[in-house]
């Protein structure tokens, strides 16, 4: 059995792949039709971005077509894109929830820093990148895990900075407790 | 597929493409917002057609020790003027280059946090990146 022949120039890949649109979004909106057309649209190019980038890394040898090939990584980053849309909701849910009922400890530490004027201090202690990029993140509402996730550190990295300036900001007097 | 969903995956691959400097769609995103211009203009001044600036988005940038047969090779793919090209491309390397930034949108806004300065040759990464090909 012959395998969908992927082309040959990593310069035009993306853009050659992008030619095979149309029976590819068609067969996308019919396996997924609830599905908004724009995540549609933005998987199929995600994907040709991603087989274009890293090509090695595709297996077309159980696709005889590039349309079947090209479908079922659009799945697949669809799949990533709806996982993604379900967790920022989540995050936002939890977010509004947590203002709604506005018990102290509910709250993003940093809302409460902000309302005691000491977040621009947090940001004035906070000494390396890593720190400063830890606490906008946070700032933003993002969990440890996800913080840990999005700057790639390791373990409870994320805590373990909040920790430091926590106690740094113990130092010079200021309440920075969780 | 209707005008209206060709309008919306053409902005998809603007969208996805604008956010990582290994495509040309990344500095010719820049470049219509710098210049406040619309893709359509863009489309006329390289000499080609809406749909194959799309492709020309989809494109990867030329490699700096290559840059113009790179330039020749997707240029010969979509009709796009080389010249202008180059223009455009060479145009905003320069900008991010001046701003001292490395042209990552991935990690973009995490490196403005920064006070930190910049090897001087930070937006050389995109082009070393390419060079690995």
């Amino acid at each position: 059995m012959s395998q969908a022949e992927l082309p040959s120039d990593w310069r035009t890949f993306a853009a050659d792949l992008f030619t095979h649109h149309d029976p590819v979004l068609q067969r996308l909106a019919r396996q997924n039709p609830s599905v908004d057309r724009e995540d549609l649209h933005d998987s199929f190019v995600k994907a040709i971005l991603e087989i274009a980038s890293n090509p090695e890394k595709f297996d077309t040898s159980r696709e005889t077509r590039i349309e079947d090939f090209l479908a079922g990584a659009s799945q697949r980053a669809l799949m990533q894109i709806l996982r993604t849309h379900r967790r920022r909701k989540k995050r936002e849910e939890k977010k509004a929830e947590a203002v709604a009922n506005d018990p102290p400890a509910a709250r993003p530490v940093l809302d409460t820093v902000a309302d005691c004027e000491l977040a621009q201090q947090a940001r004035a202690v906070a000494e390396t990148d890593e720190e400063r990029n830890v606490l906008r993140l946070w700032e933003l509402g993002y969990t440890d895990a996800e913080i840990g996730n999005e700057l790639g550190l390791m373990g409870d990295g994320a805590k373990r900075i909040r920790d430091r300036l926590t106690q740094r900001l113990r130092r010079m007097g200021k309440g920075f407790d969780d | 597929m209707t005008p209206e969903q060709l309008e919306i995956l053409h902005a998809a691959v603007y969208r996805n493409t604008g956010q990582d400097p290994m495509w040309i769609g990344y500095w010719m995103k820049h470049f219509v917002e710098s210049e406040g211009m619309a893709w359509p203009d863009l489309a006329q001044e390289l000499g080609t057609s809406s749909d194959n600036v799309v492709l020309l988005c989809l494109c990867r940038t030329p490699r700096s020790d290559h840059f113009q047969e790179d330039l020749r090779v997707v240029c010969e793919r979509t009709g796009a003027k080389e010249d202008v090209l180059a223009r455009v491309i060479r145009q905003e390397q320069a900008i991010v280059h001046w701003r001292g930034k490395t042209p990552s949108a991935s990690t973009g806004w995490l490196l403005a946090a920064s006070d930190r300065e910049e090897p001087p040759d930070a937006n050389q990464g995109a082009e070393a990146d390419d060079d690995e090909d």
